[in-house]
């Protein structure tokens, strides 16, 4: 398949994922994720509120230090401390929603019988596995962003390189999840072993490359509006609307979230038609 | 399926510790909710002159804060039981009354004010930062209102009330020895040098307690540093010896490594105040060795003021030169440095030398107050020398290069300057008419600005000067009236009875 061909692919397969994401059976494992998600937002939010204070307070505190728990500077450090109290969630009941959504959609692919409940069963099974073949992507994820912050910092670099290294590292990132994003396919659909995956993936990574890129790129854009927004949480706070950072959060949480459910089809969609090539 | 069943169970047992969480936590978010609101609703609306329906609408917003949480329940729970939380609460709603007397001061109920300070510096008076800022706005008021008397007895109780270290930052309370040294310097001035030493003593007594409570910490490196700058400040020879031991001690104080520099540079200060010029200059030099090119600056100064205590003009100004072409200083450093080098050789008259660093000034920075400063200087400088006609081409050559600034730059407070200084350079070589247009534009162009205010006045100068008095007293009356900062309003206004003292 040649590039022009992997791009068509890509663009076809996100096209498709809008229709299939409409089927209500696609939705609950998506569901639970983002209920765990705006939970955790909810309790860091309100952190200070004594119907969660006893856990969240301490937890907010530690991790952004007492500051944290007055007004406004809470909305300062949020999105921050969101993303660190995270990233368990997503990288466990991402991968194991990605592995619901990918049974699904290959079994629809195949014309096959497609049990919601044994899918959701069935993924759970295999997400031990999943999560130890994403490990070298949540080592990925964690040195090119905190790890990279943290080396800045300490050899005290600023202004143009801090630049230069940030884009180079989200480059990375998002390359490197470009090639990785079959993982969850591979591991809960197509029943491989971690090291079988791992030997599968830098073949179905160079065949499926573009249309990978194209279908993460889609999902991306609508993301990247809240991502900027949140960027610099500081001028909500200077504009009067501190709470605003709160409300902004749980708007990229849902996009990421309808975003998220039409990459996995789209690249559930991608591997039917990949596997079938010599 | 037991499993699934555990997760209600779960939750419920999580809500159930949960909601054993602090109710004081959420009220001081509350509190900080409600004072942020407000001060934002000042800022928002009071952006534009005082409006008395907007100034009473903020004055709501911060009235609702301190009888939603009264001084009466947070502050006897503070004393009671310790409880900091209960201080913090306390704490916002006593700002929140210092906002509300701020407020009348500024739409200029200085009465109002100072009953809206006195209560909050008695209802939250176990509350330290709200009592001391109280006794300090306390008294500004008083001073605003001409009663210097009644201010300097507010003064001290705010420096007495103060702390040396803060207990919140645990850092040292820069405000409290700014207080200190004011009212040191009111009761020296006054001849009062009793009252000046006491208020010493009691600072160095609370230095001292401060030090004995963090004899182990990193910060009584600083405590014996301020504990020196105090001491030096009476001048005694006995007090001199005793800053210098603590300095000393400061020095080798193992955890002083990061305030090394700062021992040093007080140490310089002490040996200058002693009148010891040579171990002045010497600290001033180890204190520039430790010194990055960012904070190189007061090192330097430290030296060169020690060089001319000495009578070493020249060796000051060397100083200022090697500041001036060290690389990768901050932005002005250089500007200044070479400025007051320049100044120093036209005193000692070095004159070509001079000449060269104020045009060495012109030509790095043309936008600065030193280049202006300079190219009045030049002038000044020829025509002291009795050679007119080298003044005038200076001059002109100044009034070139304002000109350019003004065809080319948009920064309103450089375009202040250089009218200012093309007003100046105007007069300096005999067209009064011309600066008087010039200054007069200014003031009435940019009133708000400090060179508006004082082109007010030299155009009130000149016009006086040219015996058109009338002028002259409509002007001042002008910036009696106009003028933002009070003691410029107060120097208009003495300008216009002394002109009308002096007759028509």
């Amino acid at each position: 398949m040649n590039a022009l061909e992997q791009l068509l692919l890509g663009w076809t397969c996100a096209w498709s994922s809008v229709r299939i994401a409409l089927r209500p059976s696609l939705w609950p494992a998506w569901i639970v994720l983002g209920g765990a998600q705006l939970a955790l937002l909810a309790a860091l939010a309100c952190c200070v509120h004594p119907l969660v204070s006893a856990l969240a307070a301490p937890l907010v505190a530690s991790l952004a230090g007492p500051a944290a728990l007055h007004y406004p500077t809470l909305f300062h450090e949020l999105p921050r401390l969101f993303a660190r109290v995270d990233a368990p969630i997503v990288a466990w009941l991402g991968a194991w929603a990605a592995g619901v959504t990918s049974l699904q959609v290959v079994a629809m692919a195949d014309r096959a019988s497609s049990d919601a409940r044994e899918a959701l069963r069935s993924a759970w099974r295999r997400l031990p596995a999943l999560l130890v073949a994403q490990l070298p992507l949540f080592a990925m994820e964690w040195l090119l962003g905190d790890g990279i912050t943290l080396w800045l910092h300490h050899r005290g670099s600023g202004g143009l390189v801090v630049k230069a290294v940030t884009l180079l590292a989200g480059v990375t990132l998002g390359l490197g999840g470009v090639f990785l994003c079959w993982l969850p396919v591979l591991v809960i659909v197509g029943r491989y072993r971690v090291l079988e995956a791992w030997h599968e993936l830098p073949r179905l990574g160079g065949r499926g490359f573009g249309a990978a890129l194209v279908v993460l790129a889609m999902a991306w854009i609508p993301q990247a509006p809240f991502a900027l927004a949140l960027r610099g949480p500081g001028r909500w706070i200077d504009m009067g609307h501190p709470e605003w950072v709160a409300l902004l959060m749980v708007g990229q949480l849902v996009v990421a979230l309808v975003m998220g459910l039409l990459a996995t089809i789209a690249i559930a969609l991608a591997w039917t038609a990949l596997r079938e090539e010599p | 399926m037991s499993r699934l069943r555990m997760v209600p169970a779960l939750a419920a047992l999580v809500l159930l510790v949960s909601g054993c969480g602090k109710g004081e936590l959420w009220t001081r978010w509350r509190a900080e909710r409600a004072l942020w609101k407000a001060h934002r609703l000042e800022t928002r609306i009071l952006s534009n002159p005082m409006d008395s329906t907007r100034v009473d609408r903020v004055m709501r917003a911060y009235r609702r804060v301190t009888v939603t949480f009264p001084a009466t329940r947070w502050v006897p729970r503070w004393t009671t039981s310790g409880d900091s939380l209960a201080r913090d609460i306390a704490q916002v709603s006593g700002k929140a009354m210092l906002h509300m007397g701020d407020l009348e001061a500024r739409r200029g109920r200085l009465d109002a004010a100072r009953e809206v300070y006195d209560e909050a510096a008695v209802a939250y008076g176990p509350v330290w930062p709200i009592a001391f800022e109280s006794r300090i706005a306390l008294a500004e008021a008083l001073e605003a209102a001409d009663d210097s008397a009644a201010a300097v007895t507010d003064w001290e109780s705010a420096a007495r009330l103060g702390r040396v270290v803060d207990p919140d930052s645990l850092a040292i309370s820069e405000r409290t020895f700014a207080v200190a040294q004011r009212v040191m310097s009111f009761h020296r001035d006054a001849g009062r040098i009793t009252s000046a030493d006491s208020l010493r003593d009691a600072m160095v007594g609370a230095i001292d307690q401060a030090l004995h409570a963090r004899a182990d910490d990193s910060l009584a490196v600083q405590l014996w540093i301020r504990r020196a700058e105090v001491l030096v400040g009476r001048g005694r020879p006995s007090d001199l010896a005793e800053a210098s031991t603590s300095l000393y001690r400061a020095l080798g104080d193992p955890l002083g490594g990061a305030s090394a520099r700062d021992a040093m540079l007080a140490l310089g200060e002490t040996w200058l105040a002693a009148g010891v010029t040579d171990s002045a200059v010497s600290w001033a030099r180890h204190a520039e060795e430790h010194s990055a090119p960012f904070e190189l600056e007061a090192a330097v100064d430290l030296e060169a003021r020690a060089w001319i205590a000495a009578g070493r003009t020249d060796s000051a100004a060397a100083a200022l030169d090697r500041l001036a072409d060290t690389r990768h200083l901050p932005v002005g450093v250089s500007t200044r440095a070479r400025y007051r080098e320049a100044v120093l050789l036209e005193n000692a008259e070095r004159v070509e030398l001079a000449r060269s660093a104020y045009h060495s000034v012109i030509a790095s920075d043309p936008l600065s107050q030193e280049a202006f400063d300079s190219m009045e200087r030049l002038v000044r400088e020829h025509t002291r020398r009795g050679e007119p006609e080298f003044a005038e081409e200076e001059a002109r050559r100044g009034l070139d290069l304002v000109d350019r600034t003004l065809a080319t730059v948009r920064d309103p407070e450089v375009r202040a300057r250089a009218r200012l200084t093309r007003g100046r350079l105007l007069a300096l070589i005999g067209d009064d008419r011309g600066a008087q247009e010039e200054f007069e534009g200014l003031w009435r162009d940019c009133p708000g600005l400090p060179e508006g205010a004082q082109a007010g006045f030299e155009a009130a100068a000149l016009a006086d000067h040219l015996n058109d008095r009338a002028r002259a007293v409509s002007l001042y009356e002008a910036i009696a009236m106009r003028a933002p900062a009070p003691a410029t309003r107060d120097s208009a206004r003495r300008a216009v009875e002394r002109l009308r003292r002096s007759g028509p």
